[in-house]
């Protein structure tokens, strides 16, 4: 038996301006659940994520809607509004300031059995300790991550939603797994720090 | 290859997009850095499998598809009776001038 094609965002675009719900309906369950966790990462608050998800449907309704497929594909440009939202958000100052300060408090738990706090990240707590050192990142490096890392976007489809070059997703990338493995290094107890300083190279 | 431009391919080296090169079985300074790249690569997936059940409260699809149909969805047909009333009420007029 033939496997059932899933429609292309593209195409059920087209569909649902020429008013077909179903269409509607359709592209809003396959795209609502990455939106809606790419917000609440962002802004820390379900009830700004859902707004957020909300604003970016009702733009697709909304005649205003400058989707232009030569640009990108329409995932990348509904998390690019989805973006711009939760900028809006952060600049009100309802959001981000409380988020980065309850991520200071933060502390984790104590593991000291293991020597390097990556074995951690088999076991709930150290899932949770990430999860975590994602919340604390800046945004610039937390939205890279959750767009590549969390919801699988690739470079071409961050970069249209970040509105910056694909090398500059690729280098916030690079630099936001470095500051992951500097925050879960810095949250161990000091006696099991040893195993994950910076190694020298010798090449 | 050197050690910098391993470092420069370790994005793609630690999510697995790019083959491993043999300079990580030469040096293992860079060996462990991709080591722990991976398992932090491994911990972001097991994360986001974690979530990949959260999405907006069911709610929200209710009130999108309200917007939808108050927006873009077409009219519903007019009743046949109502297209041709003008014409009736047009020719009961002509017919009244008439008389």
């Amino acid at each position: 038996m033939e496997p059932m094609r899933q429609e292309a965002d593209e195409e059920l675009l087209i569909r649902l301006r020429r008013g077909d719900e179903a269409a509607f309906l359709a592209l809003y369950r396959k795209r609502q659940g990455a939106l809606y966790r790419f917000a609440l990462q962002m802004s820390g608050s379900a009830g700004t994520a859902e707004d957020i998800t909300q604003e970016v449907f009702l733009t697709l309704l909304r005649g205003e809607c400058g989707f232009n497929p030569e640009r990108g594909t329409l995932s990348g440009y509904l998390f690019g509004i989805a973006r711009k939202l939760a900028l809006r958000q952060m600049e009100r100052g309802r959001v981000d300031v409380a988020l980065d300060s309850d991520a200071e408090e933060l502390t984790l738990p104590e593991l000291a059995v293991n020597d390097d706090p990556l074995a951690d990240l088999t076991h709930r707590e150290g899932i949770e300790a990430l999860r975590r050192a994602v919340t604390a990142l800046p945004r610039r490096y937390r939205e890279v991550v959750v767009l590549c890392d969390l919801e699988e976007l690739d470079y071409a489809d961050a970069a249209a939603a970040l509105g910056c070059p694909i090398g500059t997703v690729r280098s916030r990338l690079h630099r936001a797994r470095a500051l992951l493995l500097e925050k879960l290094n810095k949250e161990r107890p000091k006696q099991a720090m040893g195993a994950l300083k910076p190694a020298r190279c010798e090449i | 290859m050197n050690c910098a431009e391993f470092w420069n391919q370790m994005p793609e080296l630690a999510s697995g997009a790019n083959p491993e090169h043999n300079h990580a079985a030469e040096c293992p300074a860079c060996a462990a850095l991709l080591e722990r790249q991976r398992r932090l690569a491994s911990g972001l997936r097991t994360m986001a499998g974690d979530m990949r059940s959260v999405g907006a409260p069911p709610r929200l699809e209710s009130n999108l598809l309200e917007a939808f149909r108050s927006q873009l969805a077409p009219a519903a047909p007019r009743p046949m009776r109502a297209r041709w009333t003008p014409v009736f009420s047009w020719a009961a007029a002509v017919a009244a001038v008439i008389a």
